[in-house]
């Protein structure tokens, strides 16, 4: 540990008991929101301070760190969370996907499989899934409570109506253990069908909100569609320039004044990983 | 001179010890109890080093010294009662020793709750994490039993879902559990504790016994 005069992890201990707590009932009622008392971070809301607070309470000297932001490992967000932690618990930080035992993440689930032994916590803006159509808590809650999620569909029904298909592309909501409908937190829906029945337990963390939620290994989770109108992911025509995958998450990277764009993967570690082992895209445009 | 610096006061054979590095051991109970919460009727081992006062079982009190504090009441069965347990569990957690049940954030039991188990919190609709966690000291657990659970965590593939064989515990125990998960998601979360074992059972598992249980 490079830091000296913190606790471990950052966290003083009472206040890591009162969010690991949360944590336990959050995976006790899958996709429930769980109130916690959140505190104040050295950087400000909307950089991660939720996701922060639910791995430093979770890290242990022995855990193996990756962040990503958007997919990426070296964006300015994902470098100074792992450079965070690296200091304030010591921690060994990686970059692929595949050696670590806790990924933070903000926007995107990585490609590979996560396996038993991992858990991902994502950063979370907004927690609440019936915010968008019902401002006041009080009456969110007793919406949870009383499985009244009809205007949930009423939401996607006027998408429909409107453009012939459901438009949202992100923050998509799901249905946890046919129960809560819960926030995914702002990932593409590419990523909402890697939620379903996962290996990891996967934690959520809003730190404006100070809510955390979660959804256990091996747990349905379902987004919200009609039988006439199923739920659909992306898909492109393009392959990733770089690594010419075919299945992952595509950015679309402007590369000149002129407007000349190439895809590549979002997820970094996926798309290096496809380069060192000998796949090799078109280099995307001139 | 007064007695106050003179912790060991009251105690039988004296104040035991708590955690020995208390961020590092607080956090790999907590994860062990994770685990546990995210892959119900999986047992597992800690390798924490503490000799609780009698009866209390080195699971159970590595359970509350990691994660109660004076913001979670511990209620304690009858068998546990005793000055030893309750100074104990002050000193170390700041936690109050509340005799009301639905008061309790947690409450540690040998066996069965000799009182009905709404007693504890439930939680309400709206707040269901305000809920008691019920720790139960067990005989004996062990993979493989006549229990049969399935829910979240509990993977379905060609043999459908966790045994476990929990010792000491009456078929009527089962009963009055399945009876909870109408109120869902009220409900009670479970850690059952042996020695330095603990296995936890989330509101959501189902349990059913299939051979001729207790």
């Amino acid at each position: 540990m490079n830091a000296t005069g913190y606790n471990f992890a950052y966290l003083d201990e009472q206040t890591k008991r009162m969010i690991r707590r949360a944590i336990l009932k959050a995976v006790a009622i899958p996709g429930y929101q769980v109130p916690f008392g959140g505190r104040e971070m050295p950087l400000p809301y909307g950089w991660g301070t939720g996701g922060i607070q639910v791995t430093a309470s979770i890290i242990g000297a022995d855990d193996v760190l990756k962040v990503i932001d958007q997919g990426a490992d070296d964006t300015t967000n994902a470098v100074n969370i792992r450079r965070f932690f690296a200091k304030t618990a010591g921690v060994t930080t990686t970059e692929h996907t595949t050696d670590a035992t806790i990924i933070q993440t903000r926007h995107r689930i990585p490609e590979v499989l996560l396996s038993a032994h991992q858990t991902i916590v994502y950063q979370v803006p907004t927690p609440e899934p019936l915010r968008w159509i019902e401002p006041r808590e009080a009456e969110t809650r007793k919406m949870h409570a009383l499985t009244e999620y009809g205007i949930m569909h009423v939401g996607l029904y006027e998408d429909i109506a409107r453009f012939g298909r459901v438009t949202t592309s992100y923050n998509y909501p799901v249905r946890v253990n046919a129960r809560y409908v819960m926030s995914p937190s702002p990932i593409p829906k590419f990523d909402n069908p890697k939620m379903d029945q996962m290996d990891a337990l996967q934690l959520f963390g809003a730190g404006r909100e100070k809510r955390v939620y979660a959804i256990p290994p091996h747990t349905s989770v379902e987004s919200l569609d009609f039988e006439d109108h199923p739920f659909q992911i992306e898909t492109w025509e393009e392959r990733c320039a770089l690594c010419d995958a075919d299945d992952s998450f595509l950015d679309e990277v402007i590369t000149d004044d002129a407007g000349t764009r190439m895809h590549v993967c979002s997820d970094s570690d996926y798309c290096r990983d496809r380069q060192e082992a000998g796949h090799v895209g078109d280099g995307g445009p001139e | 001179m007064t007695e106050t610096g003179d912790f060991s006061a009251g105690f039988s054979d004296g104040l035991r010890t708590g955690l020995a590095n208390p961020a590092e051991d607080a956090q790999g109970i907590f994860r062990a109890a994770l685990d546990a919460m995210s892959r119900p009727g999986t047992i597992i081992t800690l390798n924490q080093e503490l000799a609780p006062p009698p009866p209390l079982g080195t699971a159970t009190a590595a359970i509350l010294l990691a994660l109660a504090d004076r913001d979670t009441p511990v209620w304690l069965g009858t068998s546990l009662s005793n000055p030893d347990i309750s100074g104990f569990l002050r000193f170390h957690t700041g936690a109050a020793v509340t005799t009301s049940p639905g008061a309790a954030g947690f409450a540690v039991t040998e066996g069965v709750p000799d009182l009905p188990l709404d007693a504890f919190s439930l939680g309400e609709d709206e707040y269901p994490d305000r809920s008691t966690t019920l720790i139960m000291q067990v005989e004996d657990l062990s993979s493989d039993g006549p229990i049969v659970l399935t829910g979240p965590g509990i993977e379905t593939g060609i043999e459908i879902g966790r045994r476990i064989q929990i010792g000491g515990v009456a078929k009527s125990f089962w009963s009055a559990r399945s009876n909870l998960s109408a109120l869902f998601p009220r409900g009670l979360d479970l850690f059952f504790c042996s020695g330095n074992r603990l296995a936890a059972l989330p509101r959501t598992t189902t349990a059913k016994i299939t051979e001729t249980g207790e």
